[in-house]
C-alpha cells in the first residue's frame, strides 16, 4: 500500500527540496526532542500530575459542602425543634389566656378587640425563643385583623414579628431587637424600636404557604410532620432576603389559629455558613428550593459569601430572580459546570454566556413523613468560571514554564548537535570540492573524517585520475583574469591585500580607508568577480594557485 | 447650666415637656412618627429617609403624609446656630491589610464626587467643604428621593444664615450626653406623674418647674 494523500506529498516535497545538512539535521534533533517532550506531556496526563488543580478544587468543594451542609441540617433542624416547642407553648399559653376571656382560639377573628393584649402576653415568650434560638427574627401570626372592615383584611394577620438586627455572636449579650409587626404600644412598654420597615400587621403575600399549612393542619398529622421551610424572599419594603421555619398554630382540637416561627436572613446564612474563602476568594454557598430535575432556583436562595458574582449577574442582565435558575452540566472531573436556566426558557444570551463551577447535595431539612416532604432544598457551592479557571492558571503556571524551558533546551540541543554533526561533514564536503587538496586518510596535516565522503572522493579518482584540480582548465583562470580587468584601481588594490591573507584591520590601516567605505568596496569586488564572501574569493585564489599561475594573478592586480 | 441662656432652654422646655407638648421618648422621632404621635421633630438630616410616608393609626388605618422640612428654630432675636455633628467611622485592629483596605475605602467614600453621591442619595451632610460647595452646584430636583432634595434645599438655606455648632472634644461627651439625656427623661417623666396625679394648676407647674430646675443643677451641677 502506498502511502498517499495531501499531507504526505506535502512531506515528499519538503524533503525533495534542497536544505543543507545542518538544517535536515536540526529538523531531525528538534523532531525527536518534540516527540520525547509529547511522550512526557501524555505521561503526565495519564498519571494525573497535570490535573492536580482541578483535583484539588474538587476536593476542597466536596469537603466543604459536606460541612456546610451538617451546619445547616443541624442548625435548622434545631432551630425547627424550637419552632415546633415554641409553638406548642405559645398555642397552649394562649388557649389558657382565650380560654380566660371565654373564647375559643378558633373564633379569635371575631374577637379583633383582644388581639392586642393577647400578643402582648406572649412578647417575653417570643424574645426568649428568639434568643435561644439565635435566628434573625421570631413571630406569632394570628389567623385574625385588628380592623376586618379594612380592604386587606382577607390578607392582612395581626402579629407579634421581632427581628434581631445583629444576629452574631458578637453583639449576642446586647441583641438589637426592632419590631417589624405587632401593636406599637407593645414595642414601646417594652423599650423596643419599631423596625425601619414596620407595619402593624403581617401581609399574607410574604407566606404564600399560610394556607397550604392551614390546609394540611386539617387532617391528623402532628406538628413535626406540619412544619416547613419557606424559600427565600425579600422582606416587604426591603431587599434583604429571608427564609422561614413555619409551624401552625393549633388548639387542643387540633384547630388552626395562626403559625409561628423563625426567620433566617440572609445576612445571618452569611454569617454562618460562608465557605472558607482562604484558597478561593469569590467561592459562594447557596441554599435554594429545587423544581423538577435539579433545576436549582437561584433567585429564591440565601447566599453566603461573594453573593454579588450572582446578585450582580441577575441584576445586570436584569433577569427574574423569582424564574432563574441553575443547571448542572457536564462534570469538569469531580464538579459541575452550572449554566443559568428560566422555567419560560427565556435566558437571555447574556446570561446564557456566564457560568459557574461547582457541587450542589441535597439538605434534608424535613423529617421523611412530612406532609411537605416534597420541597426540596439544595446547598450549593458556585465558583465564576472565570476565576476557576484563572485559578487553574496559576497552578499550571510550573509546568507551562517548564514546558517552555524544555522547548528551549531542545532547540539549543538541536542547534548544538546539528552544528557537532554537520561540522565535519561539511568540512569534508569542502575539501571533495576542491579535490586534491583532500588527504582521503593517513598522515596527511587534515585528513578527512566522513568515511562515506572518502569512499566517494576514493570512486572519483578512480574513475577521473585527470580531473585534479592541479589540472584544473585554464578557462577558470581566464574567466577569473577577465572579471579581475573590471575592477577600478582601489578594488584591485583590495583584493591584492586579500590576496596576500591580509586582515580587514590591515586592508583598513594600509588603504586609509574606513569600513563601511571597505564593506561598498567589497559588495563592488564580490559582485564583479561573481563571489559570495570573502572566503569563496579566497577558494579561488586557491584553486589558482593549484595552477601555478598566482603570480600572473598578482600581476594583473597590481596593474592599475 | 446656671447661665441665663440655660434657664430660658429651661423655662421654655420643661413646663411643655410636662404638659405633653415634647415627646419624652427614648428613641428615634421617626419611631413616634409612623403612629401619628408625632407632627414635628427636630433631627439629624440622617434620618431622614427613616420617616414615614404613611402613619398607622391603632385601628390599622393609614394616611399618607407630606414633611415640611425647615431649618432650626431659633428664639425670637436669638443668633441662627445650627448643631453639626457627624458619624465616626473606626479601622479596629485587623491585619495590615485589612487596615490598608479600610483606609484606603474611607479615603475613596469621603472623595468629593463619592461624598455627594452618598449625600444625594442619604441625607447624610457632606464631610468636605469642597463636597459641600459642590451641593450649590448641584441640581437638587433631579434627586430621586423628594425628601433628601427638600431637606438639602433647606440645608442650603440654614449654610447661607445659621453658624454651625460642633461640640468641643472631651473623652466622656457620650457619657456626659447619655448622662443628662437620661437625668432629664426621667425628670420630666417623673413631674408628669406628679402633675396629672395631684394638680393641673399652672402655678403648680412652674414651681415645679423651678425646683426641678434647682434639684436638676444642684445634680448635675
Amino acid at each position: 500500500m502506498h502511502p498517499s494523500g495531501k499531507g504526505f506529498r506535502i512531506f515528499s516535497r519538503i524533503a525533495a527540496t534542497p536544505v543543507s545538512i545542518r538544517i535536515r539535521f536540526m529538523g531531525f534533533v528538534f523532531l525527536l526532542v518534540s516527540i520525547l517532550f509529547l511522550l512526557v506531556i501524555m505521561m503526565l496526563y495519564l498519571t494525573g500530575t497535570l490535573t492536580v488543580g482541578q483535583k484539588e478544587s474538587g476536593e476542597y468543594f466536596a469537603q466543604s459542602l459536606r460541612h456546610t451542609k451538617a451546619d445547616i441540617e443541624l442548625d435548622f433542624g434545631r432551630t425547627s425543634m424550637q419552632a415546633i416547642d415554641m409553638s406548642e407553648t405559645v398555642s397552649s399559653s394562649m388557649e389558657d389566656f382565650l380560654s380566660d376571656h371565654g373564647i375559643q382560639p378558633s373564633d379569635l377573628e371575631a374577637h379583633p378587640e383582644i388581639l392586642e393584649e393577647l400578643l402582648d402576653d406572649q412578647f417575653d415568650r417570643l424574645l426568649f425563643s428568639l434568643e435561644k434560638s439565635g435566628t434573625s427574627g421570631a413571630f406569632i401570626i394570628l389567623d385574625a385583623t385588628v380592623n376586618p372592615s379594612l380592604e386587606n383584611a382577607s390578607t392582612s394577620r395581626s402579629a407579634l414579628y421581632v427581628r434581631n438586627m445583629e444576629p452574631n455572636a458578637v453583639s449576642a449579650g446586647t441583641p438589637n431587637m426592632t419590631m417589624l409587626h405587632g401593636f406599637p404600644d407593645i414595642s414601646r412598654q417594652q423599650g423596643y424600636s419599631l423596625n425601619s420597615i414596620w407595619s402593624m400587621e403581617f401581609d399574607l403575600s410574604m407566606m404564600p404557604e399560610y394556607e397550604e399549612i392551614r390546609a394540611a393542619s386539617q387532617g391528623e398529622s402532628t406538628l413535626s410532620q406540619l412544619y416547613l421551610w419557606s424559600e427565600a424572599r425579600p422582606l416587604l419594603g426591603s431587599n434583604e432576603d429571608i427564609m422561614m421555619c413555619i409551624v401552625p398554630l393549633l388548639d387542643e382540637n387540633g384547630q388552626f389559629f395562626g403559625v409561628c416561627g423563625f426567620e433566617v436572613s440572609g445576612m445571618l446564612f452569611k454569617l454562618r455558613y460562608s465557605p472558607d474563602t482562604t484558597a478561593y476568594k469569590r467561592v459562594t454557598s447557596l441554599i435554594c428550593p429545587v423544581q423538577g430535575d435539579n433545576f436549582l432556583m437561584v433567585g429564591k436562595s440565601l447566599c453566603g459569601g461573594d453573593d454579588n458574582s450572582i446578585r450582580t449577574i441577575l441584576s445586570d442582565t436584569q433577569s427574574d430572580p423569582d424564574r432563574t435558575a441553575m443547571k448542572a452540566g457536564k462534570d469538569a472531573l469531580s464538579i459541575h459546570i452550572y449554566r443559568f436556566a428560566s422555567s419560560d426558557q427565556t435566558v437571555t444570551d447574556a446570561l446564557r454566556n456566564r457560568y459557574f463551577v461547582g457541587l450542589h447535595e441535597t439538605v434534608t431539612l424535613l423529617p421523611s413523613d412530612s406532609v411537605f416532604k416534597d420541597q426540596v432544598f439544595s446547598l450549593m457551592l458556585l465558583m465564576p468560571e472565570s476565576e476557576y479557571s484563572t485559578m487553574l492558571g496559576k497552578n499550571n503556571i510550573k509546568i507551562v514554564f517548564l514546558c517552555a524551558l524544555f522547548i528551549l533546551v531542545g532547540v539549543l540541543l538541536a542547534v548544538l548537535m546539528s552544528r557537532k554533526f554537520a561540522a565535519p561533514i561539511l568540512k569534508d564536503l569542502s575539501k571533495l570540492a576542491i579535490e586534491g587538496d583532500a588527504e582521503i586518510e593517513g598522515d596527511g596535516e587534515d585528513p578527512m573524517k566522513t568515511p562515506e565522503i572518502m569512499a566517494i572522493l576514493a570512486q572519483i579518482r578512480s574513475r577521473h585520475p585527470r580531473t585534479l584540480v592541479s589540472d584544473a582548465p585554464d578557462e577558470l583562470f581566464d574567466d577569473f583574469l577577465a572579471k579581475i580587468r573590471r575592477l577600478t584601481p582601489t578594488e584591485k588594490q583590495i583584493v591584492l591585500r586579500f590576496l596576500e591573507d591580509k586582515s580587514t584591520q590591515d586592508v583598513l590601516n594600509e588603504m586609509f580607508i574606513s569600513a563601511s567605505t571597505l564593506k561598498t568596496h567589497n559588495s563592488h569586488i564580490y559582485a564583479k568577480l561573481d563571489a559570495v564572501s570573502r572566503d569563496e574569493l579566497q577558494l579561488y585564489f586557491r584553486l589558482i594557485e593549484k595552477t601555478g599561475r598566482l603570480e600572473d594573478l598578482r600581476k594583473a592586480l597590481s596593474q592599475s | 447650666m446656671t447661665s441665663d441662656a440655660y434657664v430660658k432652654i429651661w423655662d421654655s422646655y420643661f413646663e411643655t415637656a410636662v404638659s405633653g407638648g415634647f415627646a419624652v421618648f427614648d428613641g428615634y422621632s421617626s419611631d413616634l412618627f409612623k403612629t401619628g404621635d408625632l407632627v414635628c421633630a427636630v433631627g439629624s438630616t440622617a434620618g431622614v429617609l427613616y420617616y414615614p410616608t404613611e402613619i398607622t393609626y391603632a385601628d390599622n388605618t393609614q394616611e399618607t403624609v407630606d414633611y415640611a422640612y425647615l431649618p432650626y428654630p431659633t428664639y425670637e432675636g436669638g443668633e441662627k446656630i445650627a448643631l453639626q455633628r457627624g458619624g465616626g467611622m473606626c479601622i479596629t485592629s485587623q491585619s495590615d491589610v485589612n487596615k490598608l483596605a479600610a483606609a484606603i475605602f474611607i479615603k475613596w467614600f469621603t472623595s468629593p464626587e463619592q461624598n455627594l453621591r452618598f449625600t444625594l442619595s442619604s441625607g447624610y451632610l457632606p464631610v468636605t467643604m469642597e463636597a459641600f460647595s459642590q451641593l450649590f452646584e448641584s441640581d437638587l430636583s433631579k434627586i430621586a428621593e423628594a425628601p433628601v432634595s427638600e431637606q438639602l434645599q433647606t440645608i442650603l438655606q440654614m449654610y447661607e444664615e445659621y453658624e454651625f455648632f460642633f461640640a468641643p472634644y472631651s473623652e466622656n461627651y457620650d457619657a456626659l450626653q447619655k448622662d443628662y439625656e437620661s437625668s432629664l427623661r426621667k425628670e420630666v417623666e417623673d413631674a408628669r406623674v406628679l402633675i396629672t396625679s395631684f394638680t393641673d394648676s399652672e402655678e403648680d407647674l412652674a414651681l415645679l418647674s423651678a425646683e426641678v430646675l434647682k434639684r436638676f443643677q444642684e445634680g448635675l451641677g
